[in-house]
């Protein structure tokens, strides 16, 4: 059996319960104090405080560059492992045989015709000098989602506008990479905040899908 | 003993998740099949094939409020309880007393200070009429971080720029939000990424001291 020592909102944590999902794995959870000196469980377990720490079967893994190892090389992968990776990957991307400048023309086009606004571009230079020449940042909303969001939760900035980038390749090609609209507002848990985003997130798919 | 029948991508999942850890229970997890025809486990617990599911005994909840409400109430919050909300809120917030416009001034006196960059400022009205006409939304960066991000992800586009909003509050007060630049990155998980990030969390946490 595997007890598992973690807290919800380390995010090595994350990568470790990504991990068991892929798998498939049930296991025990320890949920430890927020404070380093009060988890003599895991110190009795592992010989010190931090997480995550995994326990298989009386051995000690810690740290996610010991466990990720251990559970890759122990358990097989079941045949619905890609899934879940993609399911737990939140970024959309398409990669494009198109210079940047084509790209970006033919990206507003599309993000138009699924009623995504662009309210801001910024080119990369503009960003920072080390972005390279033909990286653009466009900042998209979807206006009625945008409205929704902010109704429902008015502190959620992450929530109003979707960065989206051209980010060229080299040879000629670039890659459109948007982060999951859903994955930016996941962690603060407001269902009707997420509800908003899906809407956004199905829009952004097809506009990619049309790239 | 509790059961959480769940994935690690699924939002509702994570915030009974969060809920345990500020509690800090011990529970199985049950990593379900990402097809929900291929739950049989689910279905002989709860009689249907969403997740999550939590059993305690024999309580089954099916509802993610209802399963939120009856841990709750149901167990009591430790002393480090709110110090794993604090963690887990990903975001952060301060009220001010003074007007929208005097609040964005000194916002950006201070992200100056902390040398962090206004690439973008957009208002309310660009994004959508139904948003107040004294919301600011900031774009900001700190160029050696961009950098260093682009160089580690260069797909990652929220990993550049943070949004920060200047948000009008009843009494004519304001209150400056922003999203926690580890946040932002934290479902990808690439722990290089989120270092970066956390230099810009501790610059973006003296601004917010000092606001």
């Amino acid at each position: 059996m595997i007890r598992f020592y973690q807290l919800e909102w380390c995010p090595e944590c994350h990568t470790v319960r990504q991990a068991m999902t892929e798998l498939g794995l049930s296991y025990d959870v320890v949920n430890v104090a927020a404070d380093r000196e009060h988890r003599p469980d895991v110190v009795a377990v592992s010989g010190q405080s931090g997480v995550p720490v995994l326990d298989d079967g009386g051995h000690a893994y810690v740290g996610a560059v010991e466990i990720l190892p251990h559970l890759t090389a122990t358990y097989p992968a079941p045949a619905d492992a890609p899934e879940h990776v993609r399911r737990g990957a939140w970024r959309l991307s398409r990669q494009v045989p198109q210079a940047p400048s084509d790209t970006l023309a033919r990206l507003h086009e599309v993000l138009a015709g699924k009623g995504l606004a662009v309210i801001a571009e910024t080119r990369g230079e503009d960003i920072a000098a080390a972005l390279p020449d033909g990286y653009v940042l466009l900042s998209v909303a979807l206006p009625e989602a945008a409205a929704q969001a902010f109704a429902a939760d008015p502190l959620a900035t992450a929530a109003l506008l979707l960065p989206i980038a051209v980010v060229p390749d080299g040879d000629g090609a670039c890659t459109v990479s948007a982060a999951d609209p859903v994955g930016a507002v996941w962690l603060y848990g407001a269902p009707p905040l997420r509800k908003a985003q899906h809407q956004v997130k199905s829009r952004l798919a097809e506009a990619l899908k049309e790239l | 003993m509790i059961t959480l029948y769940e994935t690690e991508w699924c939002p509702d999942s994570h915030r009974i998740r969060q809920l345990l850890t500020e509690l800090g229970l011990t529970y199985t997890a049950v990593n379900v099949a990402a097809d929900k025809e291929q739950r049989p486990e689910v279905v002989s617990v709860s009689g249907q094939s969403g997740v999550p599911v939590l059993q305690d005994g024999d309580k089954v909840y099916v509802e993610p409020d209802d399963a939120l409400e009856y841990l709750r109430t149901t167990y009591p919050r430790p002393g480090d309880a709110d110090e794993h909300a604090a963690r887990g809120a990903w975001r952060r917030s301060k009220s001010l007393s003074v007007p929208p416009r005097a609040a964005q001034a000194r916002l950006a006196e201070l992200l100056l200070a902390q040398e962090l960059t206004i690439v973008a400022k957009l208002s309310g009205a660009q994004i959508d009429p139904h948003l107040p006409e004294e919301y600011v939304l900031l774009h900001v960066g700190a160029p050696a971080a961009i950098a260093r991000s682009f160089e580690l992800d260069p797909r990652a586009p929220v990993a550049l720029l943070l949004p920060i909003a200047v948000i009008p509050a009843e009494g004519g007060g304001s209150v400056v939000a922003a999203a926690d630049p580890v946040g932002q990155v934290w479902l990808y998980g690439d722990p290089a990424l989120r270092r970066v990030q956390a230099a810009v969390k501790q610059r973006l946490l003296a601004v917010f001291k000092e606001l």
